[in-house]
């Protein structure tokens, strides 16, 4: 029975895995869209909640502590809830062929609301983050997913998660491509766009469609003097998340290094938080109003340096505790606050910033976020799609990108680097490439024509081949015929099918069977190019001596050959006979 | 297991997105609500304060940007009030009142053009049946900022139109009259407080302001009928009634009036010649070179009774030129000054 051929109609309702897996990023969007809105309503009830009750300045230094000692709890009975969930994901991805363990969402989710809703000066980006990527984590075991394709659906979560935080699905798409799986792969594009188109659709049905903040007028660069200004941020900025990330792994490996009761250490930075918070308030939670405010010209530029720099102190010292939250919030913080302040104190000594405010905080919110996490392409589209206009997109492009370049050259790891090392893995990360690059075909490629291969021309008459092949010091041949295939043999074999018309018609006409009719002794093989990986030239060399090196552009154009001595020396070894 | 799970997730979102809400609504509307006592109570940077929290928590409505805009530049910080009444604006450009609070904010900046194009945006924009007398408002401002900026051709225009804009309205006709006589445009403010005394049975104190438009219009016959009007109407206006005694004074004097006999006409130039030759004797102008040529010809005209109008003209004419204006008695109070600038204006003309 089940050797009987499926009814063609039963055949198309049967999805591969390939259209299961975006079927189920669609899923996976809804389902970290709605546990998005969920989460941010929590966080918001419980700062209600906080508000209301914490009016005397005894409460209002507690509420931090106690969210933060409630929320450190949380991690110790849910362990997988701790960090800062973007290594996680990429641990999934990586290591555990996409596994996530699903206690890791209810954990994280009540550890953040209690956390970030207290005061925490944390963000719920990261966190979100990390949630979509467990509930991808768990559909896909639910749906029995292939293990290829498990290892790629906790990127596809995570993205959804980032889209529905932010609000904002290109930033979310953009982010997981460029940190998460660290690099463009086109086999997991269809999908996290689709997850994070579909999670920020379902939380625009509860949430509403704006995004994190209003952002107002932003003007687009109309005379090319005002680059310098936006240039001048953007070092600025890269300066700063230098410093910031230097402060944040300072503080991680000191505070790390004393040793308290799990609760201990977040409460105690609790308490330091919500001292901090009562001369300035506004370095709470999320820090999206005071953000919204300095977008609003409500700041003069001292009062947002001095912000930026108390928000740097106080989110590190709360992440360096291990408090639950993600660093997006104070990143995008600290660089609106830098914009501000540089907007504010620039018109003084450069005449040309005279752009609205809002212009200058969306490109220094763009150039902190590219310093820190270095990822400049997410941070341009991200300050694109908070200001809903293109005009952000040059200036945020030129700081993202001196910032980027700044930041890496004074500090070779990003945050999550950091992160990631302190939790004591070692992942893969777009930046962290080795100097030794994987090599190419065209570097061990040995150019023709060679001292030690003779390549013949179909184009001769048997006769001409053996006169060649006679006149020639060489040990092997290699050959093209007519109907375009390749071919290697040794010398003696060339020979002797150069003695025979039919075996050298054969030849000429690319017959390389291996049955010894025509042409014996001719290997069959398959060229490569120069710009293939070494890999598949060694893959060909198991069956064959050498490798002919042809043009993309005309196939009957020898290049070179690459034989297993090419090959080791190319990897720096010495050939046999060197050795 | 999968849709179950997707079902209660749909409802906890629904639940706790609607109580998030329904709770930052209201602490929204509590702001709103104390920012307008607040304005009430011209405090103004509590206002702000407040409606601050308010957009905060409730960022997109409009109404509350635009409400903290208005408290901004209330407190004279408009460069703050700008981004918010942008963002109401961008939400709705026509919007009436979005734009006089900007128009209000660029005239602040001292940006006069983009403010008075704000202003017309403001006065043909879109506005709520409660928010007419704001359009109004938005006209009263544009008039206030041409008045400053001392652009008179177009202050006459915005009068003008203003004038036309709500025919129905005496309070603001009236204030169309007021604005132009203020603005020196004494033959428009006639024709316009004209329009209202017709126009309304209660017409205020159009009759004052219309004996005022006929006086400083020369015209004193008719601001002597409208003056006696109005003190007919109220008679405690001691300002119609002065005005009207001022009108009779220099109706009595004028020897320009028409339909004067010539011996009537020679007796007003003997009555203001004789004023101007004794101003002279006190203030010492006839010392002067040309005052000493003038003197005895005066004198000489007045001692002979000169039957001739026309000499008698020429030296009224001549001594008042002399005379430094602080000889002379002011023309607002007095009927003689202002006859004697009557003829130094005309003969001017």
């Amino acid at each position: 029975m089940s050797d009987l051929p499926r009814a063609p109609s039963l055949r198309v309702w049967t999805l591969t895995d390939a259209q299961r897996f975006l079927v189920l990023a669609v899923l996976i969007g809804v389902c970290t869209g709605l546990v998005v809105v969920c989460f941010h309503a929590a966080i918001e009830l419980v700062d209600y909640s906080v508000h209301d009750t914490g009016t005397t300045s005894l409460m209002q230094v507690l509420w931090p502590a106690l969210g933060a000692a409630a929320a450190a709890l949380v991690v110790r009975l849910v362990p997988a809830s701790g960090g800062s969930g973007i290594v996680q994901t990429k641990s999934a991805l990586y290591v555990s062929n996409g596994h996530i363990p699903f206690a890791a969402v209810p954990g994280k989710f009540s550890a953040c609301v209690l956390s970030i809703g207290t005061g925490t000066p944390l963000g719920p980006e990261d966190p979100a983050l990390l949630m979509g990527a467990g509930i991808a984590s768990r559909l896909g075991q639910v749906f029995g997913l292939t293990q290829r394709s498990m290892r790629l659906i906790a990127p596809t979560g995570a993205a959804a998660g980032i889209a529905a935080a932010f609000n904002t699905p290109i930033t979310g798409v953009l982010f997981v491509m460029e940190e998460v799986v660290a690099g463009f792969d086109a086999a997991v594009m269809g999908s996290i766009v689709l997850a994070a188109v579909s999670s920020v659709v379902t939380s625009r049905l509860f949430l509403g469609e704006s995004p994190l903040f209003s952002v107002p007028e932003v003007a687009a660069i109309s005379h090319p003097s005002e680059l310098v200004a936006y240039t001048a941020l953007g070092v600025v900025a890269g300066l700063f998340a230098t410093a910031y990330v230097r402060l944040m792994s300072l503080l991680r490996y000191k505070l790390g290094a004393i040793h308290l009761p799990p609760t201990v250490g977040p409460l105690c930075a609790g308490l330091m938080v919500g001292l901090v918070a009562l001369a300035w308030p506004d370095v709470l939670g999320t820090g999206y109003r005071a953000m919204d405010a300095a977008l609003h010209n409500q700041y003069a530029w001292s009062t947002m340096a001095t912000l930026a720099i108390v928000k740097m102190l106080v989110s590190g010292v709360a992440f360096g505790a291990g408090t639950p939250g993600g660093l997006f919030a104070p990143t995008l913080f600290l660089g609106v606050m830098v914009g501000g302040a540089f907007g504010g104190l620039a018109p003084a000594w450069l005449p040309m910033v005279s752009g609205p405010q809002s212009t200058m905080v969306l490109a220094g919110m763009a150039a902190m976020f590219a310093g820190v996490f270095r990822a400049p392409m997410t941070a341009v589209f991200m300050a694109f799609e908070l200001s809903g206009t293109a005009g952000s997109i040059v200036p945020a492009m030129v700081t993202s990108t001196l910032a980027f370049l700044v930041a890496r050259q004074l500090h070779r790891q990003s945050i999550l680097d950091l992160v990631a090392e302190h939790e004591g893995a070692v992942l893969p990360s777009a930046r962290l490439v080795r100097p030794e690059a994987p090599l190419h075909v065209e570097d061990a490629m040995a150019p023709t024509p060679s001292s030690s291969v003779l390549v013949l021309d179909v184009a001769w008459s048997a006769a001409e081949a053996r006169a060649m092949l006679d006149n020639s010091a060489t040990t092997r041949v290699v050959v093209q015929g007519r109907s375009g295939r390749w071919a290697v043999a040794d010398v003696a074999a060339a020979r002797v099918a150069a003695e025979h018309e039919l075996a050298w018609a054969a030849v000429q006409h690319g017959d390389f069977r291996t049955d010894g009719m025509a042409a014996s002794g001719f290997l069959s093989v398959e060229p490569v190019y120069p710009d293939e990986w070494l890999d598949v030239a060694l893959r060909q060399l198991a069956r064959a001596p050498l490798v002919p090196v042809i043009s993309r552009l005309n196939h009957r154009q020898l290049l070179g050959l690459v034989d297993q001595a090419d090959v080791r020396r190319a990897y720096g070894g010495a050939a046999p006979h060197e050795a | 297991m999968v849709a179950a799970s997707i079902v209660l997730l749909w409802i906890a979102a629904s639940l706790l997105a609607r109580t998030a809400h329904h709770q930052r609504m209201q602490r929204a509307t509590r702001e709103a609500t104390r920012a307008e006592a607040a304005t009430a109570a011209k405090r103004g940077r509590d206002a702000v304060a407040f409606m601050r929290e308010a957009v905060v928590l409730e960022p997109n409505r409009p109404e509350y940007r635009l409400a903290l805009a208005k408290a901004l530049v209330t407190v004279g910080q408009p460069a703050e009030a700008e981004p918010y009444v942008q963002e109401a604006l961008r939400e709705e450009p026509v919007n009436g009142e979005a734009n006089l609070v900007l128009a209000r904010i660029l005239d602040q900046q001292g940006n006069r053009t983009e403010a008075e194009r704000a202003f017309y945006r403001a006065i043909y924009g879109r506005w709520p049946t409660s928010g007419q007398s704001l359009r109004t408002r938005a006209r009263l401002e544009l008039v206030d900022l041409y008045r400053r900026s001392g652009e008179r051709g177009r202050l006459r225009a915005a009068l003008l139109e203003l004038s036309t804009a709500f025919p129905g309205d005496r309070a603001l006709q009236l204030q169309a009259g007021r604005d132009l006589l203020a603005a020196g445009f004494s033959d428009d403010a006639a024709r316009q407080l004209r329009v209202v005394v017709e126009r309304f049975a209660d017409a205020g104190d159009a009759l004052s302001l219309l004996a005022k438009a006929e006086f400083a219009r020369r015209n004193y016959v008719d601001a002597y009928s409208a003056a006696s009007r109005a003190v007919a109407r109220d008679g405690h206006d001691d300002e119609a009634a002065a005005l009207r005694g001022l009108s009779a004074g220099v109706l009595g004097l004028d020897p320009d009036q028409p339909r004067l006999s010539s011996r009537e006409r020679l007796t007003r130039l003997r009555v203001l010649l004789s004023h101007v030759r004794t101003r002279m004797g006190r203030c010492d102008a006839g010392k002067t070179g040309d005052g000493d040529s003038l003197l005895p010809l005066i004198d000489q005209w007045l001692a002979r009774r000169s039957p001739d109008a026309d000499l008698g003209r020429t030296l009224l004419e001549g001594a008042v030129r002399r005379l430094p204006p602080a000889c002379l008695p002011p023309p607002e109070t007095d009927a003689i000054g202002r006859v004697l600038a009557d003829l130094v204006a005309e003969r001017r003309r």
